[in-house]
């Protein structure tokens, strides 16, 4: 079988070399222009570090109740706790004469601030139970220490701590406190003897007829615990720094 | 080696020679296109970790970790990272620039900002964090950079009595290390 010969010539063998060359110059162009550009190819032409960072801020916790009934937790709003005692504790100061209860008072307050805070009684009207009364707190280390007694002099009618200082903390825990708020019931407005008479004077058929009727009892007061205004107790509180 | 192939293998060699970490330095001028590579490398390394630390009370930097610190009205918080900046061969004047691919969230009452310090000098003062920054080209060696930043917690920041205040985030803070490509006439 005859095979044709090609006969290639210089003029050709140059052309085809000027386009391999330019050709493969366009090749590589394109390549390398796809290294520079290429997403993981970008670090050879810079390089690049990141810092980042989220820093959390400290919480606040402050709350105050008497033991054994729901407490009064501040808000972002109110820096205060308000802890109202009950018509029934009314009820057993007007019956008992004297009442103690505990308050449970939590505070917490992370980072670099501390919590100090402070309690105030109440004024209410001579006409109250509470308000006919001599009222007092004091500050106590269990529940178990707050029980009727004493009628200390001066007047204690606040109370204030400091139980988280302003020295860095993150602890989750918070400090717990107590404050006893004493009552002994004083003599009420309209307490006292009351006495009643009568008499009367007729005439009847037959002659005269008087007649008189005396009587007296001791009354100790009209006041109805269930009437008895609101006693609140405010507890409100403060976060410093140190040196505040 | 013929012609083609000793186009290709340049191709390839210049292809190797990108992937190994060389640089264009430019392009030459010339009656034909033609490449000239120049070989050189471009790090910027984190020297050590960034360090933070509690300044609040003045004259006293106590570290801290700000992953677990928790920040309250009144503190003055400082972080510092330190960078090594290495442009090393011909043409390879490199830009440092300060930007942010995500933009920090502060909380109302807290500002923060912070400064870049090249080779011990200063650069400008501070401005607030997210304003990015780009340095003056630095000539090929190797410069120190510090990045210094200052977060105050100011007076309005209130107390975190419910427990739901945002965390302060000063986002990502990308500090980029460019190579400057000197400007040449082409032909």
């Amino acid at each position: 079988m005859l095979r044709s010969a090609r006969v290639v010539s210089p003029a050709h063998v140059r052309a085809r070399s000027r386009a391999w060359f330019w050709a493969s110059a366009v090749a590589v162009c394109i390549a390398v222009f796809a290294l520079g550009t290429a997403g993981g190819s970008v670090a050879l032409w810079n390089s690049t570090r990141v810092i980042a960072a989220s820093i959390d801020q400290g919480q606040v916790e402050f709350s105050a109740g008497v033991v054994g009934r729901a407490a009064t937790a501040a808000t972002d709003q109110s820096h205060s706790a308000d802890v109202t005692l009950s018509a029934d504790d009314a009820r057993s100061l007007l019956d008992d004469g004297a009442i103690a209860v505990p308050i449970e008072v939590r505070s917490l307050s992370q980072g670099s601030r501390g919590l100090r805070y402070g309690a105030a009684l109440p004024s209410p009207g001579p006409d109250t139970i509470f308000g006919a009364s001599r009222v007092w707190l004091e500050s106590v280390s269990s529940p178990s220490e707050c029980v009727i007694g004493g009628d200390p002099s001066g007047d204690l009618t606040t109370v204030s701590s400091t139980p988280v200082s302003a020295d860095y903390s993150n602890s989750t825990i918070a400090q717990v406190e107590y404050v006893c708020v004493h009552a002994v019931r004083g003599p009420m407005f309209d307490e006292g003897p009351f006495s009643a008479g009568a008499a009367f004077s007729g005439s009847s058929v037959g002659g005269a007829v008087a007649a008189e009727a005396e009587d007296s009892l001791e009354v100790t007061t009209a006041l109805q615990p269930s009437d008895e205004p609101p006693y609140v107790i405010a507890f409100a509180f403060e976060t410093f720094r140190k040196g505040q | 080696m013929k012609l083609p192939l000793r186009i290709f293998a340049a191709g390839a060699a210049a292809a190797a020679a990108a992937l190994a970490g060389v640089t264009f330095a430019s392009w030459s001028a010339g009656s034909a296109p033609q490449f000239t590579i120049a070989s050189g490398s471009l790090q910027l390394s984190p020297a050590g970790d960034v360090m933070w630390f509690d300044a609040s009370i003045a004259g006293q930097t106590v570290p801290i970790d700000p992953d677990t610190f928790l920040a309250t009205s009144g503190d003055v918080l400082r972080a510092g990272q330190m960078f090594t900046t290495d442009a090393v061969g011909d043409n390879m004047s490199s830009q440092v620039s300060v930007d942010w691919t995500t933009a920090p969230d502060l909380p109302e009452g807290v500002t923060a900002e912070y400064r870049v310090t090249a080779d011990g000098v200063a650069v400008g003062g501070y401005r607030p964090l997210g304003e990015p920054v780009t340095l003056e080209a630095a000539p090929a060696g190797t410069h120190q950079l510090l990045i210094d930043l200052v977060i105050q917690y100011g007076p309005d920041v209130e107390d975190n009595v419910s427990g739901t205040a945002s965390p302060t985030d000063i986002g990502s803070l990308t500090v980029s290390l460019d190579q400057l490509r000197p400007t040449k006439d082409v032909s």
